[in-house]
């Protein structure tokens, strides 16, 4: 597990000082995929550098089951990061690049051509990264990570610049390392896409904690509704507040909550009550995460 | 239940495979390879060109072999500056430190690596200056001067570009640093021969590894003759504007955040 204790960070002095990590305190479950979400500046890079310490912390501490980063004897078979797709120098070649990486950090060199096949960039292994695409870059900074078989991988936003195709490659990939025990920290934006394979998610804003829980959990506060239209609003309301339903009507339509399409029609059959119109509206987790996040975001349009 | 298990501690130190990746990137780069390619050349041509234009005084093979020396030293200072810069400059030194926390240990595979590569160009650009001077035809003078005389060229150019990596991790930014080091070098240190008495010009930095190479000038005055240090004397004094700029920047590398 990994855990972080009331970890503050704040750029700058004086008055023109920000807070941007308020006394964040979580855990991260060991072979689970989580996703970090918030808002523009709520935190979430400057928290992923904290745990890598490429920041430090003004306050708190992170720890690796225990272990802070900078203590682990080998932090590249314990964490593999990927805070920044372009991080290589466009002069060299990802064979160079990652074999200078594997040298570093104590990885046998064998491992540099396992994870250009890995990421699907062993065709490309010898062209200068300097001609690379987001994506290709994307995916060699994570052949990077993957190269001391970590056992964390953190990412930021790295779908970013992938195309759909690499996308649902990096959810494959994403999911498969976790199903192999390993843990997965990842920062998106698409909140559709962590969905998609999140065990749990931490919602941040303002560089506050504004939830942390799986993901089930926030699907069970997805609320659903049921609209109707028919010619006897006033005989269909009355009958569904006969029923115990929460129903109102307003422009012409009744909205029921926490009621099913068949239920409703069932009812309304039974009365030989006439319906125009029945549809099923639910708020997404997007909706509920974005107002978790609303009054924590710093930038919003008008 | 899953959990994170940390790595045994591994008696193995973590030097050689940094030095390792060091000298992989050092050698990747074409960059690297024309500098070295250029400083022969730069060597060559500067003592052919002497040879073959200045006939009015006779001049020494012993001297102009190392006339290129004083470019030399200012590429060693700009490769030890973008040795660092290049890191920050493209992101690669977030995951090094991510692989490797210890910032002390980054910063002493990094001193190696520029002053190894510092001596490279420093025997490089003899090298040629001694191809071309034999070429223009110069004659050797005292040749047992030359061995002695490598040896200090040798100095000059490491300590140049451990002075310049030590620029780069307080700076960081590789431009500012490479036009601040160069117009310092080229512009000002010689405006502040002309200006300052020479009993303070010696402990110029760049003044002071040139002395290094005892050349013989006619521009010397004579109170910058009488006032000059020894060979042993001005490399302490480069290594003392390079050992304080590496303190320095290694508390700063300690202390700020890696973007």
């Amino acid at each position: 597990m990994i855990t972080l204790t009331g970890i503050t960070k704040r750029f700058g002095t004086g008055t023109e000082s920000r807070l941007a990590v308020d006394d964040l305190t979580f855990d991260i479950a060991a072979g689970r995929v989580t996703g970090f979400v918030g808002p523009n500046g709520a935190g979430k890079s400057t928290t992923m550098r904290m745990m890598v310490g490429l920041t430090c912390p003004d306050n708190g501490e992170i720890r690796y089951d225990g272990v802070t980063h900078h203590e682990l004897p080998q932090p590249s078979k314990v964490v593999g990061a990927v805070l920044d797709p372009h991080c290589m120098h466009p002069g060299r070649t990802p064979r160079q690049h990652l074999r200078a990486a594997a040298a570093h950090g104590g990885i046998p060199a064998r491992r540099v051509d396992e994870v250009l096949a890995d990421v699907g960039l062993s065709s490309v292994a010898d062209r200068r990264a300097g001609g690379f695409s987001l994506g290709m870059r994307q995916r060699l900074a994570l052949a990077g990570a993957l190269l001391g078989e970590p056992q964390v991988l953190l990412l930021d936003e790295p779908s970013n610049g992938l195309d759909p195709e690499g996308i649902r490659w990096l959810r494959t990939r994403l999911a498969d390392f976790a199903m192999q025990g390993g843990t997965v920290f990842i920062s998106s934006h698409l909140i559709s896409e962590l969905a998609m394979f999140a065990d749990d998610l931490v919602v941040i804003g303002g560089g506050r904690l504004l939830a942390a829980e799986s993901l089930e959990d926030l699907t069970r506060r997805v609320d659903r509704s049921v609209t109707i239209t028919t010619p006897d609003t006033d005989d269909l309301l009355a009958l569904l507040q006969r029923n115990g339903l929460d129903a109102n009507s307003a422009a012409g339509r009744i909205q029921v909550r926490g009621a099913t399409v068949d239920h409703i029609s069932q009812l309304a059959y039974e009365h030989r009550i006439r319906l125009v119109e029945v549809g099923e509206v639910a708020t997404s987790l997007e909706d509920i995460l974005l107002a978790l996040t609303h009054s924590a975001t710093e930038f919003t349009s008008a | 239940m899953h959990t994170i298990t940390t790595p045994a501690p591994t008696n193995r130190s973590p030097l050689p495979g940094a030095l390792h990746s060091e000298w992989l990137k050092t050698s990747s780069l074409r960059s690297n390879r024309a500098i070295v390619l250029a400083t022969f050349i730069g060597g060559a041509a500067t003592s052919l060109l002497v040879a073959t234009f200045v006939t009015d005084e006779v001049l020494y093979l012993t001297d102009v072999a190392f006339y290129w020396t004083v470019v030399s030293a200012m590429l060693a200072a700009v490769c030890g500056i973008t040795a660092f810069s290049a890191e920050v400059q493209h992101g690669t030194l977030a995951p090094l430190l991510v692989a490797r926390p210890s910032r002390r240990s980054l910063a002493l595979t990094k001193l190696a690596t520029v002053t190894a590569f510092g001596a490279v160009l420093g025997i490089v650009g003899v090298a040629g200056g001694l191809a071309g001077g034999v070429l223009g035809g110069l004659p050797t003078g005292d040749g047992a001067l030359i061995p002695e005389t490598i040896v200090w060229a040798l100095v000059d150019t490491m300590l140049s570009a451990a002075l310049g990596l030590g620029i780069a991790m307080i700076v960081r930014h590789g431009s500012a640093a490479i036009s601040g080091l160069l117009i310092w070098g080229l512009v000002v240190e010689n405006l502040l021969t002309v200006f300052l008495p020479a009993s303070v010009v010696r402990f110029l930095p760049f003044y002071a590894g040139t002395q290094l190479l005892a050349i013989e000038s006619d521009l010397d005055s004579p109170d910058a003759i009488a006032s000059a240090l020894g060979r042993t004397q001005s490399a302490l004094v480069l290594a003392a504007y390079a050992s304080i700029a590496l303190v320095v920047g290694m508390a700063m590398l300690k202390r700020r955040d890696v973007e």
